[in-house]
């Protein structure tokens, strides 16, 4: 049975903002897809559609029906914001929470210990939430989200706020629910995250989805035009080359040079190599990065 | 359905439990418990005073008088005289050394008996009147001896009106109690809605302002309905409320019981037991529907309240609509609880912000029969009903709005929202 949310035609207005424009995509069970944007873009408003805290028009369903608080119990939600109950211990919160998504107690308390290692949570069960650091909280929260075995996981914003470490235990615990089959959409505005973990992404500017698509799809959908070299030829040499547009420096004889046409990377490479060694021709897709950033560039013109 | 219940009762659970453990509760538990121990404190020290100032010798004077009539006083008031004292010069002596507090001459002048008292403090009532009653006595002797009359004319010049004193034991018809009962009741009333409403608004709006404020209500409303959050918060804390009644009433009753038992307030709790059962059955009643009823109201209003407040900080502030509805309340039944019957508190009465506070006062001083309080009384769990139904429809708006323009403006948005 494949586990699909599907989102079409959404639509929302606050006042007379026009929050989402015409939204359409779909996230896939065993695939995790990353929704992109600004601030402002109309991430979390989706979000708050899919969950039903706002009215929307437009027709979002998970597995052919509408969502609601039955549905709800399959679906481990992380706001952006993050927050606990203010004088409760770990296993007083994880508890109740897990309970709300209709795991008895005896169910989720054995759990818990295993989540904690998992990621290395400084504390123990009946630590007061108050006592931990703010990143301990937070992977208290995660566990809150993920403990009760959610088959649509949605998480706004994942990553703000962890150091490197701990996002990579959190990347760890995405990659392997999605190994378990759950279909995951997160949010996030670092696209190195995104870039690393997903395999579609959703880009959204000022309510309009202006990408959609596997990773690779949408990079390669930006031709092979960015070029990356290491030469001791100077920037100016660079510049005169057939096909280069522009040329950025990295660092000391490493440049990235845009080009014109894919296909004026054959040439090129004859004329810096000049049939040589050399240590670093690559002929790439835009990052995701770049891609946001010329799309971003794009209203402002 | 029965897997859905079980949301509910976690919220039940959750906001009851936490309540219940917190310090604030234990302390207004343990408050009556303290107020009667202060009461058996005082009671136990002023029962010691008075059983010590029993052997004071100050409590006596001295009486001079013809060993006739110091005889026949000193049978009745033996304790009140000190009769070992004969003459003037003795008793100035004793009362310069505070031994007596006073003394009392008594002279045969011309037939005509004179006493004349000197003292510190002025005589003791009971005395003076055994004494003087004596006298005439002994007055009415002397003149008839020395009048000779008949024994017919004696006869019939000891013809007194007569006076017969029936008192009833604590009748009805005794005004002055019957008041005292009737305002012990009405501040008694007051005050309980007074405190009870603030304290419950305020942990109502404090607890839900701050799941709001701090987006803990996003987790929850992405696994249960708002209408479920809603009246699963009221029920708990109404769950918490029905739970000190019921410390009160078993604290109250095992005190009572322990107090008319106890040598030092056993007199005192007998003397205003009547007291005591009138108040208590004037609030235990259908008065204490509308005391719950009112604060259930009270609950309601201050979720509704604490949904208002958009910023985790302000929890403090968000009871302030009820407050100020509450002080209102307080106000007006203060100014109207000896004049209920007017037009506005007779309106107040049936109104349901206010019915709660103006009914029971009307019952209490018999204007209204127990006929229009089961009408005030629908009409106010009607009301409840409806409120109910109404604010858990929009409370996933009012929770998840997140404006600042006051709480007005916000409800209005938070009704829109959805």
């Amino acid at each position: 049975m494949n586990f699909i949310l599907h989102i079409s035609k959404l639509d929302k207005y606050f006042d007379n903002l026009h929050a989402l424009n015409d939204v359409n995509f779909d996230a896939k069970d065993g695939r995790i897809l990353g929704l992109i944007g600004q601030n402002g873009a109309g991430k979390s408003t989706t979000f708050h559609s899919i969950l039903d805290f706002i009215k929307y028009n437009g027709e979002i369903t998970w597995n052919g029906n509408p969502i609601n608080e039955k549905t709800f119990d399959e679906i481990g939600y992380l706001p952006e914001e993050r927050s606990l109950m203010e004088k409760a211990t770990v296993q007083q919160q994880i508890v109740y929470f897990a309970k709300l998504k209709n795991r008895k107690a005896n169910w989720t308390k054995p759990r818990i210990k295993n989540w904690m290692k998992k990621f290395d949570v400084k504390g123990d069960l009946n630590s007061k939430l108050k006592s931990l650091s703010k990143g301990n909280q937070q992977k208290i929260q995660l566990i809150c989200t993920l403990i009760h075995e959610p088959k649509l996981i949605i998480l706004d914003e994942p990553f703000s706020g962890l150091d490197p470490v701990n996002a990579d235990l959190l990347k760890q615990s995405i990659l392997e629910a999605k190994a378990n089959g759950a279909t995951i959409i997160f949010s996030s505005h670092n696209m190195n995250n995104v870039e690393e973990i997903c395999d579609d992404l959703v880009m959204l500017r000022n309510g309009e989805v202006v990408l959609n698509g596997s990773v690779q799809a949408v990079r390669n959908q930006f031709g092979k035009n960015e070029l990356y070299v290491t030469t001791p030829m100077p920037k100016e040499e660079l510049r005169q080359l057939p096909g280069v547009e522009t040329v950025f420096v990295r660092d000391n004889e490493k440049y990235k040079l845009k080009l014109s046409n894919p296909d004026a990377g054959v040439e090129l490479f004859k004329l810096i190599s000049k049939g040589e060694y050399i240590e670093e021709f690559s002929q790439q897709p835009p990052s995701l990065d770049e891609i946001f950033r010329e799309k971003v560039g794009e209203t402002n013109e | 359905m029965v897997k859905l219940m079980n949301k509910f009762k976690a919220i039940v659970q959750e906001t009851y439990v936490n309540q219940v453990k917190s310090k604030s509760f234990i302390i207004l538990c343990l408050l009556p418990i303290i107020a009667i121990a202060l009461i058996v404190i005082v009671g136990l020290i002023s029962y010691q005073n008075a059983a010590s100032s029993g052997n004071d010798d100050t409590n006596q004077i001295a009486l001079i008088a013809d060993s006739g009539i110091k005889k026949s006083i000193v049978q009745k008031d033996g304790d009140s005289i000190d009769s070992s004292i004969k003459t003037e010069q003795q008793a100035k002596h004793k009362l310069k050394n505070d031994d007596i507090y006073g003394y009392v001459k008594v002279t045969k002048n011309n037939d005509k008996y004179t006493a004349k008292y000197i003292g510190n403090e002025s005589i003791d009532g009971g005395v003076r009147d055994d004494l003087m009653q004596n006298l005439s006595l002994h007055q009415n002797k002397l003149n008839l001896s020395n009048n000779n009359l008949t024994s017919e004319q004696i006869k019939k010049l000891s013809n007194k009106p007569s006076f017969y004193n029936y008192v009833k034991s604590r009748s009805n018809d005794n005004k002055s109690d019957d008041n005292d009962i009737k305002m012990g009741s009405l501040q008694l009333l007051i005050y309980i809605l007074y405190f009870f409403l603030f304290f419950y608004s305020s942990i109502t709006a404090t607890v839900i302002s701050k799941e709001k404020g701090s987006k803990l209500v996003e987790v929850i409303f992405s696994s249960t309905t708002a209408t479920k959050y809603f009246i699963g918060k009221i029920t708990g804390i109404v769950l918490m409320m029905l739970t000190q009644f019921a410390i009160y009433l078993i604290m109250l009753f095992s005190s009572y019981a322990f107090l008319s038992q106890a040598d030092f307030a056993k007199s005192f709790i007998k003397e205003n037991s009547n007291y005591v059962h009138q108040i208590v059955s004037n609030l235990f009643n259908i008065n204490l529907l509308f005391i719950i009823f009112g604060l259930l109201l009270g609950i309601i209003l201050s979720a509704t309240a604490g949904s208002l407040v958009s910023r985790r900080e302000d929890a403090n502030k968000a009871g302030q609509p009820v407050f100020m509805i509450v002080i209102i309340l307080f106000v007006l039944s203060i100014m109207f609880q000896n004049n209920s019957n007017s037009i506005i508190p007779k309106i107040l009465s049936y109104f349901p912000l206010s019915s709660y506070f103006f009914m029971p006062i009307r019952m209490i001083n018999n204007q209204a029969n127990i006929y229009e309080g089961l009408i005030s009384l629908f009409i106010l769990i009607i009301f409840i009903i409806g409120l109910t139904y109404f604010i858990s429809k929009v409370y996933k708006g009012l929770m998840l709005q997140n404006n600042n323009e006051g709480w007005f403006k916000n409800l209005i948005r938070g009704v829109k929202y959805r």
